[in-house]
């Protein structure tokens, strides 16, 4: 157990916090994050790099971390790369480094670091290839990746809310604070997102002061002020991605996902004030532990007392390098000098002197004009040479802890990319900053560039008013806060230090997938010149850190090297999500039972409770078979259609889609949606119809019920109903909108039982008692007849999808169960759909996969319909002549040519001795019980169609090749005595 | 805040149901309505006619489209006297919906898992909405919600809630 005197900060207490990293154990304190209760244990070495397996210390202290990612948990239930500076320590927390074996301090594959200059930009593409890919990619997929997926135990889903408001503030800093006031103030509904734990973004170590306040003091007065407005406040919570208007925050308390939670954001408004990422600047080996973001040891120092370095240097190229030196000098720190790469002369301004007077007391050397070239040291920073720019001559030795580097700032604008929003390129703060945005967005502080607090503060509080404005809120806003904090950093840009050819290899780019400046003379070398090109060939941007350390920097490099400006040159595009999220995180609800919508018939818990095998079939969840008849479908399905063919059997048909069409024009309405006319059905009859596409092809079929004069039952596909009540609805609204018609789906107030075989008219007599005995005896085939049924109401229309005589029983959900135990009672087992698909191949039905949305009437053999000649939607083009072309596909009946090889759906069909030119395919096949041997429908070429023509079916997936010949579609009692009888 | 106590956390909230009910819809040939006949129905979409215990009694869900979930003889004699005048026609549709109650302080922030009810509700008495995947309509009862649920989707959409809730 390793433990350190308590430290102070903004951020920690003195309660400790027990947690092991890689088996050791160490203490903190409550408030730190993992990173700044290692620094503080004198832990440096927090990761390897992916590639090389470079040793990596800390650079950042936010999202953009690249190096410190840990593995949280144990297996299997671990949460990988997690970044460690905002992982907030919890009591007994268990976390481990990732990419080393067998230790972090001994990595195996660090020897890749011998071969540096072999793993180049886009080596595995060029070298694994002898003698295949496949020799290598085990090991390479071994090496390769970030941290270790986590097992099959899952984490419990996020917290998901919909949220709507006036307007929505990114960014809970000066400028997001500022405008979130505005907002509140002038009575807009508010919500504010801040990805920090605590409001304030770096307000609370630049030692500003708001309204006369000191900045703690400010952003409580703030955070009170908005809650009395009945804004809403959310910390730990960062803007991930958007679209089509709606915002996605995912809130993760302490950095750790497991009790995360996920917003969706309706704004009226969005303001963009996610202030900006401070970037480095390339130098030989500026991926040693030991260099680190100058503003990351400032937060380190301030929010936990935590001390990057005793001796640091600081090195950039802005005016902010003195103010945060001088700070660093009150913390008790020595840095050992300044390294300026501008001239001296824009050093001299009054709050710079300022500061640099306190440099001077200290006696801290600023070097004006010059770069770091290289840090030295094995393993962590011990010296850094320095050198003049732009002069020959020598280099300096300054021996240090730690370089501490700023090379500027990128502004969080991701969230304005998302959905259409541009950037530009502002020269004076060499970064890309908001562009154009869709008008309900706006942006403030770093966002726009605006960087000195006064004009932050001023710029985030006209933005919040802006927003309320239009959002429609109308009440005054009072003063805008008037800040006082660090000057504006009158930045030049500076991206790399001079290095010859051999050294960009060692001058790190982007650090999570040790991309060098090299790489990048390579990318373009090879011909790879746009940055997104760069970017995928190099892996430059990717992973986890997103490029928001590194993207700009590459883009700056790659500028230089091609002799273009950044600005023609640009930054690779960000894409959501903003930060690493788990699946868990996505997912939502939709996990185990929920993960997809399950409607369930009327007789659900029937079919579990009595061997059902229930399968989703679009949303329902339908039987395909009964464990009692059969081991697997295959069996049982043979044994229950053998069954009904025999006998009899009852299905649930509950899903078949139901519309209701009602008014005076309900008939010539339905006239103008079928191939055939439903005006000239009687009532208590009904008609097998068929509708078209407007262009013709076929979009669904079913049977029509006349159930009144002005009132109809179109029944539909199963799953069907809702797109088919839509495709009714359109033409009831837009073409005949005049008319008396009305629709109404009622596929759920209706349980369908289908009763088939030759024993079912007996059945249902027995079942349905003496009082429907002669209505079913009476009923001819299409016909329909309706009643009292125990207390409830019945139809039943005798029609059949099994070529078997078969009645569908409509009744009220509630009465299905009882329904259907009688039926069974009576001598009607129950079947499944593997059955049912049988008995529909043997008649030549339409399963359903004919209907593919590019067959015509004249395709599936509905010649009969089209002879009526009814003009309905659709109708005119199938005169169309390429619908009558020999390429044409036709229904046919398939069988195998020896009359037992087995005929699998999807091989494609062909002559015998033209193997590559399919002709069509099969659409269903089935072993059939009533003829012992494997049938098929397929659709083939007209030309190739007729009766007894020798084919192919050629299946390549599964290695078969059988010899079929071509039949009629109907394969069994094609006079249809057994439905007729 | 702190979710333990939070006064209005998602775990604050009851889910009652689903039960069967005896519904009718009702679908007008014209919208807007116009004529007398039509004068007692709720004229704009997502307006609610509630009955004397304020109680939904015919909710206009989508122009034109109304829903009755518990029709009292009156509803029906009122809905067949305006089929009769051509308004439109009555469907007798027991058993497609199924009613859900959400009540409690939570109930809000339960819903909000999959629909932002405050906004859709805001300004209207009701609204069909696809929450969690199910197509409801959905409206506000004194203490809470009442949602009509398709009854295929009702099994799914109550156990999805109580395990927001339970997770929550």
């Amino acid at each position: 157990m390793s433990e350190r005197p308590p430290r102070s900060g903004t951020r920690v207490t003195t309660e400790p916090v027990r947690f092991s990293f890689d088996g050791r154990e160490y203490v903190g304190q409550r408030g730190d994050t993992l990173a700044s209760a290692l620094l503080a244990h004198g832990v440096t070495l927090l990761g390897r790099s992916v590639k090389y397996r470079r040793r990596r210390g800390l650079l950042a202290v936010g999202p953009e971390e690249p190096n410190a990612l840990v593995t949280v948990g144990e297996t299997p239930l671990v949460i990988p790369n997690v970044p460690a500076p905002q992982l907030v320590l919890r009591d007994g927390l268990v976390a481990r480094s990732q990419n080393r074996w067998p230790s972090l301090k001994f990595d195996v594959a660090a020897m890749l670091q011998a071969g540096g200059g072999f793993f180049g930009a886009g080596f595995y593409y060029k070298t694994f290839i002898w003698p295949s890919w496949r020799t290598y990619e085990g090991l390479i997929r071994n090496l390769a990746g970030l941290g270790e997926a986590p097992g099959a135990a899952a984490l419990p889903p996020p917290s998901v809310e919909h949220l709507s408001c006036d307007v929505l503030v990114g960014g809970g800093g000066a400028a997001g604070l500022s405008a979130a006031l505005a907002a509140a103030r002038a009575g807009a509904r508010v919500v504010l997102c801040e990805r920090e734990p605590e409001l304030g973004g770096e307000l609370d170590f630049e030692g500003a002061a708001l309204d006369g306040k000191g900045a703690a003091d400010w952003i409580r007065a703030v955070r009170a002020e908005l809650q009395s407005h009945g804004a809403r406040v959310l910390t730990d919570a960062t803007v991930i991605g958007g679209s089509d208007g709606l915002v996605i925050v995912h809130q993760v308390p302490g950095g750790l996902a497991g009790r995360d939670a996920m917003f969706r954001i309706r704004p009226r408004r969005f303001v963009i004030a996610m202030g900006a990422i401070e970037r480095p600047i390339a130098f030989e080996e500026n991926d040693r532990p030991g260099v680190m973001l100058l503003g990351a040891a400032e937060r380190l120092l301030a929010r936990y007392g935590v001390v990057a370095g005793q001796r640091p240097l600081l090195f950039g190229n802005h005016d902010r390098l003195y103010a945060a030196a001088a700070r660093l000098i009150e913390g008790g720190i020595r840095p050992v000098g300044v390294v300026d790469t501008r001239p001296s002369a824009t050093t001299e301004r009054a709050t710079v002197a300022r500061h640099r007077s306190v440099l001077e007391r200290a006696a801290v050397p600023c070097f004006a004009r010059h770069a770091v070239l290289a840090v030295n040291g094995r393993g962590r920073v011990r010296a850094a040479t320095i050198a003049a720019l732009g002069a020959t001559g020598g280099t300096r030795i300054v021996e240090c802890d730690s370089v501490l580097v700023s090379g500027g700032w990128s502004p969080s604008v991701h969230a304005g990319l998302h959905e259409g929003g541009e950037r530009r390129y502002a020269e004076g703060s060499g970064a890309f900053i908001a562009g154009a945005q869709p008008g309900w967005r706006l942006s403030a502080g770093a966002a726009n560039g605006t960087l000195e607090l006064a004009a932050v503060v001023a710029e985030g509080f006209a933005a919040g008013e802006r927003a309320a404005r239009e959002a429609g809120a109308a009440r005054g806003v009072g003063t805008a806060p008037v800040g006082a904090g660090d000057a504006e950093p009158r930045l030049v840009p500076f991206w790399r230090s001079p290095a010859p050819l051999a050294a960009e290899k060692r001058q790190f780019v982007d650090l999570q997938n040790d991309v060098t400046v090299a790489d990048l003379r390579q990318a373009l070398a090879e011909g790879f010149i746009d940055i997104e090109h760069v970017k995928r060939y190099t892996t430059l941007g990717v992973g986890t850190e997103q490029g928001r350390t590194g993207s700009v920097l590459g883009a700056a490099i790659i500028a230089e090297l091609k002799g273009e400006t950044l600005a023609t040159v640009g930054a690779s595009r960000t894409r959501p999500p903003y930060h690493p999220l788990t699946l868990a995180a996505i997912a939502g609800h939709r996990v185990g039972q929920q993960l997809r919508v399950r409607r369930r018939t009327p007789l659900h818990e029937w079919h579990e409770a009595n061997g059902g095998v229930l399968e989703p079939a679009e949303f329902w969840m339908r039987t395909r078979y009964y464990r009692t008849n059969g081991i697997d479908a295959y069996t049982a399905g043979i044994a229950e259609a053998h069954r009904v063919r025999t006998h009899g059997g009852v299905v649930d048909g509950s899903t078949l889609g139901k519309i209701e069409v009602a008014g005076e024009d309900a008939a010539r309405y339905l006239d103008r949606l079928y191939l055939s006319k439903a005006s000239t059905i009687k009532v208590g009859r009904s008609k097998y119809m068929v509708n078209l596409r407007e262009d013709g092809m076929v979009l669904d079929d079913g049977i029509v019920l006349r159930l009144a004069e002005d009132r109809f039952l179109a029944t539909t596909g199963s799953g069907h109903a809702e797109h088919m009540l839509a495709h009714f609805e359109h033409y009831r609204d837009t073409e005949w909108s005049g008319a008396d018609v009305a629709l109404a789906n009622v596929t759920e107030a209706w349980g369908v039982i289908v009763a088939a075989g030759p024993a079912s008219r007996e059945a249902l007599g027995t079942a349905l008692g003496p009082e429907w005995i002669g209505r079913v005896a009476a009923l001819a085939h299409m016909e329909f007849a309706e009643g009292p049924y125990r207390g409830g109401e019945l139809r039943l229309l005798r029609a059949s999808f099994s070529g078997e005589l078969a009645y569908e029983l409509h009744c009220r959900p509630g009465q299905a169960v009882g329904l259907w135990q009688s039926l069974v009672a009576a001598g009607l087992p129950p079947y499944g759909l593997e059955a049912l698909d049988i008995l529909r191949v043997e008649k030549g039905y339409l399963v359903g996969s004919e209907m593919n949305g590019q067959t015509t009437p004249a395709d599936l053999g509905m010649d009969g319909l089209l002879k009526l000649g009814n003009p309905c939607v659709g109708r005119a083009l199938l005169d169309r002549p390429a619908f009558h072309a020999a390429s044409r596909p036709k229904l046919v009946g398939l069988r195998a040519a020896d009359g037992k090889s087995v005929i699998l759906g999807g091989a494609h069909i062909t002559r015998p001795n033209a193997p590559a030119r399919s002709l069509g395919y099969i659409t269903s096949s089935a072993f059939s019980p009533a003829l012992g041997e494997w049938i098929a429908l397929a659709l083939v070429a007209r030309s190739d169609a007729g009766d007894g023509t020798s084919l192919v079916a050629r299946d390549p997936l599964r290695g078969r090749d059988v010899a079929v010949r071509v039949t009629a579609p109907v394969h069994f009692d094609p006079g249809a005595q057994r439905m007729n009888s | 805040m702190n979710r333990a106590t939070d006064t209005t956390a998602v775990s604050a909230c009851g889910i009652d149901g689903p039960l069967a009910i005896e519904a009718r819809e009702f679908k007008t040939f014209m919208f807007p309505l116009v004529g007398t006949a039509t004068a007692d129905l709720p004229a704009q979409p997502g307006a609610v006619q509630r009955d004397g215990a304020a109680r939904a009694a015919l909710l206009h869900f989508a122009p034109g489209r109304f829903l009755v979930p518990t029709p009292s003889v009156d509803m029906i004699r009122h809905l067949d006297a305006l089929a009769s005048a051509q308004v439109g026609a009555v469907f007798n549709v027991a058993g497609k919906w199924r009613a859900i109650r959400v009540t409690g302080s939570g109930a809000e922030r339960l819903l909000a898992a999959g629909v932002d009810v405050a906004a859709v509700l805001s300004h209207r008495e009701c609204a069909a909405v696809l929450l969690l995947d199910c197509p409801v309509v959905l409206t506000r009862v004194a203490d809470g919600f009442e949602l009509f649920v398709q009854a295929s989707y009702a099994t799914d959409l109550t156990g999805s809630l109580e395990r927001i809730r339970a997770s929550s």
